[in-house]
């Protein structure tokens, strides 16, 4: 088999599969919580707009075709049972009964609020429709609930094997976000002079207010041209085994350091934190075994 | 695994990494708009979007105030908040997607269709609320972050700039 093949197909412990599964169905819930206080006035035709003006303000965005179910389900009432129904969704693809139609149900919501409300969207809305989109086509790891996940955290070896390929595409996906959104940054005058840091403290989304990081904005110079290395570097530590937990480390802590300066960014943190899933390999192959396998 | 399979699984992977590695063009450049305006309708129709300007673009609000007011017929001017159903006041700094929302709707003319369904959706709540209503107007007070050097000679943060969008009737249905 060759290396592009073996990118795709390789076999892995399907319980990595799983904890993409749990971590991902677990922010999906936390999302829909999040969405619920906005559902009547973004989602149903009692709200700000029409659901016959959002498929074409949509179309004229994105130039696609609204398939949203909120065209056809457009009352509070209705919007509000599917939102009850994809918190029940996302619960359940957690345990990993049903995966597959659990996952299709959240991606399918979730694709319809972004189709009905492109106005509302946030960048993690996109991260979800297309971790969703990936995993709706990879393999599971249905056959772990939490619980028995748990348990059998410890073994070695499992009979099963899954091909990486859902996982290695979130990984690539990982990698596009974070160098797409800095080959823009360097094309932005604040990240340029070195003021986003203190500009971003300063606005509405800085939590803790006053003019502080004025005073502070050499320091956070410094943090601006640091923050740019570091997203560039963090897709390539985690890729990399031996620098993995380095990678982690930084991850985690820009992206809970977002969460804690800022409002209203704890999701899009818990979802850029929740897609290092599919890099993390607590039951690597040993040398050995992948040896004799060959 | 069967043949079969492995074609699919290969095909599937090359296809949505094709995809993905083809969004790293940034739209500001010719062959990012050019990629973008051929695939962004299939993207964006299945969910594949790949737009990441996450803060490429740096907040210069500070604050953001979003109200109505509106007159009877004698122009007696009444205050209602500029969140539906209810005429509610809505806190963008508490609820983030109503500060892009509104942002999008009244500063890009790309949200037209929005704007102008929401435009009908308060005239028909209001005529609903007080049928004695005959205009309103939709208030935004922004607050602008003023330079850093400005700010470190004692300015304050923000300068508050306010603009109005309207008048529009009080209607049922309203003429476009």
């Amino acid at each position: 088999m060759n290396a592009f093949s073996l990118l795709w197909l390789k076999n892995i412990d399907p319980r990595r599969y799983a904890i993409a599964r749990i971590g991902f169905a677990l922010l999906l819930l936390s999302h829909f919580v999040h969405l619920f206080p906005y559902r009547d006035t973004i989602l149903s035709n009692a709200g700000m707009t029409h659901s016959s003006a959002a498929k074409i303000g949509f179309h004229q965005l994105t130039g696609g075709t609204s398939i949203s179910l909120f065209n056809y389900f457009q009352s509070s009432f209705e919007v509000t049972i599917i939102f009850i129904f994809a918190i029940i969704a996302s619960l359940i693809l957690a345990w990993g009964k049903w995966a597959r139609t659990t996952l299709f149900v959240c991606f399918f919501i979730q694709l319809s609020f972004i189709h009905r409300a492109p106005a509302s969207t946030t960048g993690w809305d996109s991260i979800l429709t297309n971790l969703g989109f990936i995993l709706l086509f990879s393999p599971l790891g249905k056959d772990w609930n939490p619980w028995n996940l748990f348990r059998q955290w410890n073994k070695k070896q499992i009979n099963l094997k899954a091909p990486q390929y859902g996982l290695v595409l979130i990984q690539l996906q990982v990698f596009i976000i974070y160098w797409q959104t800095v080959i823009q940054k360097l094309g932005d005058q604040y990240w340029a002079k070195g003021e986003s840091i203190t500009y971003f403290l300063l606005s509405h989304h800085g939590r803790f207010l006053g003019s502080w990081p004025v005073a502070w904005h050499d320091l956070l110079d410094k943090i601006n041209y640091l923050t740019l290395i570091i997203e560039l570097a963090i897709p390539i530590l985690l890729w990399i085994r031996n620098t993995r937990r380095l990678g982690l480390w930084i991850g985690i802590g820009l992206h809970l350091s977002i969460a804690i300066l800022g409002v209203n960014l704890a999701l899009f943190s818990l979802t850029m934190i929740v897609s290092y899933l599919a890099f993390i390999d607590p039951w690597p192959t040993s040398y050995k075994l992948r040896s004799s396998t060959k | 695994m069967s043949l079969n399979r492995k074609v699919i699984i290969i095909l599937f992977s090359t296809i949505i990494s094709a995809n993905m590695l083809l969004g790293i063009a940034p739209l500001s450049t010719n062959i990012g708009r050019s990629i973008s305006k051929r695939l962004d309708p299939i993207r964006w129709t299945i969910g594949l979007g790949q737009k990441w300007d996450m803060f490429h673009s740096i907040p210069t609000h500070h604050s953001l105030r979003v109200y109505l007011t509106a007159n009877d017929a004698s122009g007696k001017e009444y205050r209602y908040g500029a969140g539906l159903p209810s005429l509610r006041e809505i806190s963008p700094r508490k609820l983030i997607r109503y500060h892009y929302t509104f942002l999008r709707l009244f500063n890009d003319p790309l949200n037209k269709s929005f704007k102008e369904s929401y435009i009908e959706s308060i005239s028909q709540t209001l005529l609903k609320t007080d049928p004695r209503l005959r205009q309103f107007t939709i208030h935004f007070d922004h607050g602008r972050i003023n330079t850093l050097e400005s700010i470190r000679k004692g300015a304050n943060i923000a300068t508050t700039r306010v603009e109005k969008f309207g008048p529009y009737k009080v209607q049922g249905k309203m003429k476009r």
